[in-house]
């Protein structure tokens, strides 16, 4: 592992935790919440998470 | 604790950011660096470490009471801070937004379609017209000489039912029936009509032609039976109403036999070609009698494009109706190219108008989404925001309901992040067609989460050696 990869490895994956627990919180017991018909769980909201931020960080370091 | 799930998600991700050189910080003063803060990396020596061990290791570090309390300090904070926003863009900014896009959409679906070329005017010869007692009364006026007929006669007040009785002619069940019932259409249009030519307030040279008959019936009735109190000799009386008969039975026979001339030689067209004609008028029992044979519309159409080109049986020639057809058919491409520039311009208008008589509707109701605002300075905002609207940044608004709502928020809720959750709807929708509407809201509201999570994150590029440094390794 490299000393970058060690470095943002917290960050990411405290920020997918963090998009996960307050997903869950706010819509999460939303009861019409759903995403592809399915009710929103622990696992598949943390697989959004990670897609949807990986989209922002994207284009937020193409221009770094 | 941190979530080893979470952990877990963040590899790949991490990987491919990692390997082009970026380097994270967790911005400070945020619940992130907060949270990042509880698990100092320092202490590892990543060349010798992998994922797992070093997931491990984090997992390990965030397991003390500091980072737990952090945590839920954050996410309850959060959640409560996201919740309110997400509630105040569904239920006071998306209905507000909807309606100024519904009122749009209003505009402009009523002026969806081309207009067509031409109106049509199908002329067809009354029943009442083609019995035998009315041709026998028409016929009697034949050769008589025409004269001028008398104008703003009063010749007393009628009623419907006196006239409905008036224009009868002798015992013809098929004939009474059929004026009396075209005098009744529209309302009692015709019957209304007669009684103000009787009264003098509508000349008889402006009655409508299809009345012609009804009124020389009628004034033939009434020319020896004057009305009391009429104020006139019975001479003048006499002579002003057989005027009066003479011109309506005359021109009720010049249209009947016209239509009846222009029926037995299959003509057409009803009146002459224009240049500026609007109206096509047409012998309606030619005209069906055409349709029922394979003319049509558009046809006719081409047709008067081309000057009235074809005439009777020529009209019905293969090679003469597809050259019909095609005229008519470029002349459409044509109109519908014009059409969509059109519905252009008319769009940027109706955006305008849509958005300025919300901005008029919200100022006269006084109830401002923004603290101290007042009808000037709304306006000034929607006046600024549309200004700023250039060539460089139009393209941002994709789609007119794009650019009503970025220009709502602007106006009205640039106080709060509502808008951030709007334009998510807007983009998800474009992107995501056929997802239903309350997903697409989880969507939204979930990238405006992670948008309000990674606005903590500060990226950079750095060397190796920098990065070493930066984390407080030896290189």
């Amino acid at each position: 592992m490299t000393p970058t990869e060690l470095n943002n490895l917290p960050i990411i994956a405290t920020a997918v935790q963090l998009i996960s627990e307050i997903a869950l919180d706010v819509i999460g017991n939303d009861a019409a919440a759903e995403i592809g018909g399915e009710k929103i769980t622990q696992s598949s909201v943390k697989v959004l998470a990670t897609a949807s931020l990986n989209k922002i960080l994207t284009e937020k370091t193409q221009y770094a | 604790m941190l979530d080893p799930n979470a952990v877990t998600a963040a590899i790949a991700l991490n990987q491919s950011i990692s390997a082009k050189g970026i380097h994270l910080v967790a911005l400070p003063d945020t619940a992130l660096a907060l949270l990042v803060r509880e698990m100092p990396t320092n202490t590892i020596n990543a060349g010798e470490t992998d994922y797992a061990a070093a997931s491990q290791i984090l997992v390990d570090l965030s397991r003390g009471e500091a980072h737990a309390e952090v945590l839920h300090r954050v996410r309850s904070l959060s959640s409560d801070s996201v919740r309110r926003t997400l509630s105040f863009a569904r239920n006071t900014v998306m209905p507000h937004v909807y309606r100024v896009v519904e009122e749009y959409t209003k505009v402009m679906d009523e002026n969806k379609n081309v207009p067509m070329p031409f109106d049509i005017e199908r002329y067809f010869r009354h029943d009442a017209v083609k019995t035998n007692v009315a041709r026998d009364f028409l016929e009697r006026w034949e050769n008589a000489p025409a004269v001028t007929p008398a104008n703003n006669l009063n010749l007393g007040q009628y009623e419907p039912a006196e006239i409905l009785d008036l224009v009868k002619i002798s015992d013809d069940g098929d004939y009474n029936e059929q004026i009396a019932e075209l005098l009744n259409a529209d309302g009692g249009k015709g019957l209304n009509d007669l009684i103000q030519v009787l009264k003098g307030t509508l000349d008889i040279t402006a009655l409508d032609n299809n009345y012609q008959l009804a009124a020389a019936v009628l004034l033939h009735a009434i020319s020896t039976k004057p009305k009391a109190g009429v104020a006139m000799t019975l001479s003048a009386y006499t002579a002003g109403v057989n005027s009066m008969a003479n011109y309506a039975a005359k021109n009720a026979l010049k249209s009947r036999n016209r239509l009846e001339n222009e029926r037995t030689t299959q003509t057409l067209y009803h009146g002459i070609l224009r240049n500026d004609v609007k109206v096509i008028s047409v012998v309606g029992e030619v005209y069906n009698d055409l349709l029922e044979k394979g003319f049509t519309v558009d046809m006719l159409f081409g047709n008067e494009l081309l000057g009235r080109k074809y005439h009777g049986a020529e009209l019905l020639l293969p090679e003469n109706m597809k050259h019909m057809q095609s005229t008519y058919e470029f002349d459409r491409v044509t109109r519908q190219e014009a059409h969509n520039l059109d519905r252009q311009r008319m769009s940027r208008k109706a955006i305008l108008d849509v958005l300025r008589n919300d901005q008029k509707a919200v100022a006269e109701s006084g109830e401002f989404p923004v603290a101290d605002d007042s009808a000037d300075r709304s306006w000034q905002r929607l006046k600024g925001f549309i200004d700023s609207i250039t060539s460089n940044n139009a393209w941002h608004f994709y789609e007119p309901s794009t650019l009503i709502a970025a220009t709502i928020c602007a106006v009205w809720y640039a106080h709060c992040d509502a808008h951030r959750i709007i334009d998510n709807m807007f983009e998800l929708e474009k992107t995501h067609k056929g997802t239903p509407p309350s997903e697409l809201s989880t969507l939204a509201s979930l990238k405006y989460i992670t948008e309000w999570t990674a606005a903590q994150i500060g990226v950079g590029k750095f060397s190796e050696g920098s990065v070493n440094e930066l984390i407080g390794l030896q290189a």
